[in-house]
């Protein structure tokens, strides 16, 4: 099979590249083993949160300090701007229905209360511009009886922090009792799955009569798997704003985020393989001639261009044995430390070197094999090296960001 | 917890299997006791092990002695203790680079020690045992098994409570009450609070491990402890389910012990310094010993998952006259410091193995008693622990209408014995599943929390398994941090909790971090500092 671009690995930066190459005609094929980190996705993103040392404000000031081999610096300052709105816009062009992307950072709530910085956020989300800045004064935290994954006792105790009122209210309906019955069947999806209209109606019912002091009402993100209908459908009949905190996962925000991506980019045409993965290709005279895969046995992919889109170590994208670090599909360069004691911090929440750890670029994010680049061969998001995502909070940015750049270096060869 | 009333027959000072069985001992016959732990049960040596019911075996050619002790207290823990203990039976396997001739000695010193062992052929030990290595050249059975020591000092606790003991953990002993040459009580400080109490008694009994060195000091006489560590490795699942050892003097990861879900390799042994006790980590070298030894025993734990790491210090004792350590003794000491040293009410346990613990308990009760001039009968042996009751035989339910139990009514049941049925009686709501790994129900996180001491996500996985399996300790650290949060009304303290319990798993996850373990420690950065937006900043302290 021939395409123009194959792309490996069917999250966030592989869904972003293949779309926006798909918008400039080009026939792609996406393999994707299915799962990846979408799949616990906040509901917001971000570009830039901290320095490692201390949130950060304004996060395109803050590039500049970055170190040269961070994407970010990679790809430039003078470009970042505009590819952030551009992300923006695919984004939002595949119903995704995100908001801010302004100069300076927002806050969100996570699950445990904690106000934390991101540059977007579905508009599910409640965001505002500093902790000190909470929009209301009373809440009402409303919880499905039941749900273990959420949790108002911590969400008020970050909210009371900053002077807000909480109230706790408990939802249910008689189809949400009669899952209860099954001791595993209260988690995020099986509940969004189930979301009927009746069940909507009782919730909004047991909301409208909650306490008149009530301002709004935070809920888990529990409403519209694969699309906002019954998000919306909550939001008409409530009289109050209403917004969805993140839960453990599996996300409903991460579900819909990725079956409206890779819904998108099928209507543009694109072939995404889904529940296959990645075994091996062949490179030679420095350019990658095709790709094999589990599913497709001796039928090859080739292309004119590869992007590697594979993630970081618990997307597979990068392995590790006792002795090494490595990338599994082509052992590709990596950064990496060759010792085991050097890829670990001792404590939990330092900065850990092995998260900075990631496949060999060049400024246009080509990848390298001894050495030697491969022309054809691109990596975008978590596989690459230096940007460990938890500490600087650039998760999210990196895999949009280096995801249209790539995109639009392929584009315009 | 002790009331009003600060006055006891006994004190004992320290909540491992030791002391938890001593208390249970003293107050079966009648003693007004009260336990004092400095942490939480188990948190030393006897949480800190193979989880081996020793046949005694692995003892018989170097110390007879351990080893009859060994083979007695494993009968009457197969009576007493049911709930917590698993008949898998043991092979001692000799390897193409191991003596042969060693059998013989070993099957000799066996059968002298009162060991059953029977030499049988290595074809029928690799049907018996799929997992060991198919190269040995020698097989011997012997009727090891696995023990549970947590459950099987959370029975010993409850039973003592049953008989009128009063536990107190996260308080420490930080000084004696003293009246001339007698140990009249102890002083207490809550590590919560930070207030000091005193508690009053005739006799205080130090049972506290390896860290009995110290409260002996603090008492004015000398015992000197040798901490030796020992380094194991937890690995995903069960590849054996048969105790597996090398039958060859006692060296480096020469045991692999099947556990639950689980099986552990270990261990190593080297002495440390009493600044490194309260502290273990175990190195990048532990482990590699750890593997290349124990792929020796089962070759399928080259590929096996490895979960976490970690290292306990065997309370060994050095005579009195050889500070050195050099003639150290692995059995019971009884230390009655009136006679050694002259210094009255003030008794030391230690020494032995979690396998003599009942034993050890019995000596010192037995002394106890002397001294208090109160004539009872030990009982531990023929009484069984709560849990291990038999049960009745009327059916509870009408066959008809009962669908069997769910997994995890079942796992809630193999864990708590007879006690798990009062999980099931609460109802419905309580089935729905914490852990996922473990099978860890609402209703039995909440049964610990109300009966078993726990104030914590490390307590409530010592009593539970939640957090002990594959994930160690992912969403079901969060979910339980939610309900121990609404047991004890502050959020705070749990949210705490949470972040230092993520960071204690990850202390255990380090050294083995590579393959999957360390996917799933990226994935633990994700979720909790990523999507949580958690950063180890801790308000409270417990």
């Amino acid at each position: 099979m021939r395409f123009q671009s194959v792309i490996i690995g069917g999250g966030l930066s592989g869904l972003v590249a293949g779309i926006r190459l798909a918008e400039g005609g080009q026939k792609v094929a996406i393999v994707s083993s299915g799962q990846s980190t979408l799949h616990f996705f906040s509901g917001s993103l971000d570009l830039l949160g901290s320095d490692g040392r201390a949130e950060i404000l304004c996060p395109f000031d803050a590039m500049s300090s970055l170190a040269p081999a961070h994407p970010y610096s990679k790809i430039g300052m003078s470009r970042i701007r505009s590819l952030a709105g551009e992300g923006l816009d695919l984004l939002n062009r595949c119903g995704l229905r995100f908001i801010g992307g302004g100069n300076a950072n927002r806050y969100h709530l996570t699950p445990f209360g904690v106000m934390k910085p991101s540059w977007i956020a579905m508009d599910d989300c409640l965001t505002f511009d500093s902790p000190e800045n909470f929009p209301y004064k009373t809440v009402g935290i409303a919880n499905i009886c039941g749900f273990l994954d959420f949790y108002p006792q911590f969400l008020s105790l970050g909210l009371e922090k900053k002077g807000v009122t909480c109230l706790t209210i408990s939802l249910t309906s008689p189809q949400l009792q009669a899952m209860r019955k099954s001791s595993t069947e209260m988690r995020a999806p099986n509940i969004a799955r189930i979301m009927s209209a009746e069940t909507v109606d009782c919730m909004a019912r047991t909301l409208n009569e909650a306490d008149s002091e009530i301002e709004a009402f935070l809920l888990p993100a529990i409403f519209g798997m694969t699309d906002t209908v019954a998000l919306d459908d909550l939001r008409a009949k409530v009289r109050r704003p209403v917004f969805f905190i993140p839960t453990m996962p599996t996300s409903v925000l991460g579900v819909r985020s990725q079956i409206m991506l890779r819904s998108c980019f099928q209507r543009l045409g694109g072939t995404y393989l889904l529940g296959d993965n990645v075994t091996g290709g062949d490179i030679s005279d420095g350019q990658l001639r095709y790709v094999t895969t589990a599913n497709l046995g001796s039928d090859r992919l080739e292309a004119d261009n590869f992007i590697l889109a594979s993630g970081s170590f618990l997307s597979h994208g990068i392995k590790s044995v006792p002795e090494r670090i490595y990338e599994p599909v082509f052992d590709l360069d990596i950064t990496s430390e060759s010792s085991r004691s050097r890829w670990f911090g001792d404590d939990f929440y330092e900065t850990q070197p092995y998260m900075d750890f990631g496949v060999v670029s060049d400024k246009d994010f080509r990848l390298s094999h001894s050495g030697h680049t491969i022309s054809n061969l691109y990596g975008v998001g978590a596989v690459l090296e230096g940007c460990d995502a938890i500490t600087l909070g650039c998760g999210g940015g990196v895999a949009l960001l280096t995801a249209i750049h790539v995109a639009d270096t392929i584009l315009k060869q | 917890m002790a009331g009003g009333c600060r006055k006891y027959d006994v004190i004992i000072i320290g909540g491992g299997a030791t002391g938890a069985g001593t208390a249970r001992d003293c107050a079966m016959r009648g003693l007004k006791t009260l336990l004092v732990e400095r942490l939480d049960f188990t948190a030393g040596a006897t949480g800190r092990n193979h989880g081996l019911l020793h046949s005694g075996a692995r003892y018989a050619v170097t110390d007879r002695e351990s080893a009859s002790e060994c083979i007695s207290e494993n009968m009457i823990l197969r009576r007493i203790a049911r709930h917590c203990v698993e008949d898998t039976g043991g092979l001692f396997v000799t390897l193409p680079d191991d003596d042969l001739g060693y059998q013989a000695t070993f099957v000799d010193a066996c059968t002298k020690a009162g060991i059953q062992a029977d030499v049988i052929d290595p074809a029928e030990a690799r049907r018996l045992e799929p997992s060991v290595n198919p190269e040995i050249i020698g097989a011997v059975r012997v009727p090891d098994g696995a023990v549970d020591p947590f459950r099987l000092t959370t029975a010993n606790i409850v039973d003592a409570r049953r008989h009128g003991a009063d536990i107190i953990t996260y308080s420490e002993v930080i000084g004696f009450v003293s009246e001339g040459t007698r140990i009249a009580g102890v002083k207490v400080r809550d590590g919560r609070s930070g207030t000091v109490t005193e508690y009053y008694s005739e006799l205080t009994i130090n049972a506290a491990g390896i860290w009995g060195q110290n409260i002996a000091g603090m008492a004015g006489v000398t015992v000197n402890m040798f901490p030796a560590k020992g380094a194991l490795l937890i690995f995903g699942h069960r590849v054996n389910n048969m105790v597996i050892n090398r039958c060859r003097k006692p060296a480096n990861a020469d045991i692999l012990v099947p556990g639950d879900t689980i099986c552990l390799i270990g261990t190593t042994s080297d002495r440390v310094g009493f600044d490194q006790v309260d502290n273990m980590t175990v190195t990048a070298e532990e482990v590699d010993v750890l593997m290349s030894e124990g792929v020796k025993l089962a070759p399928s734990l080259a590929t096996t998952r490895i979960l976490r790491a970690y290292a306990g210090v065997r309370p060994l004792v050095a005579a009195d006259n050889d500070p050195s350590g050099r003639s150290i003794s692995r059995g019971i000491v009884c230390l009655d410091h009136s006679e050694r040293d002259g210094l009255d009410g003030f008794i030391t346990i230690t020494g032995g193995k979690l396998m003599t613990y009942r034993l050890m308990g019995e000596w010192a009760t037995d002394l106890a008693c002397r001294k208090l001039g109160v004539r009872a009968e030990c009982r531990t042996a023929v009484m069984p622990l709560p849990g291990s009751e038999k049960e009745e035989t009327k059916k509870r339910r009408s066959r008809s209408h009962v669908i069997d139990l769910s997994t995890e009514q079942r796992a809630a049941v193999g864990r708590h014995g007879t006690l798990g049925r009062r999980i099931l009686d609460n109802g419905g709501d309580d089935d729905a599943v914490v852990c996922e790994c473990e099978q860890v129900s609402v209703g039995e996180v909440n049964y610990a929390i109300s009966e078993l001491h726990v104030h914590n996500l490390i307590n409530l996985r010592r009593r539970t398994r939640m957090g002990m399996g594959t994930c160690q300790g992912g969403l079901c650290a969060c979910r339980a941090a939610g309900l121990i949060a609404n047991a004890n009304k502050c959020a705070q303290e749990s949210l705490d909790d949470l972040q230092a319990f993520v960071n204690e798993r990850w202390k255990g996850m380090k050294p083995v971090g590579w393959g999957d373990t360390l996917e799933e420690s990226q994935f633990m950065s994700w979720l909790i500092r990523g999507v949580g937006g958690l950063s180890g900043n801790i308000e409270v302290k417990l």
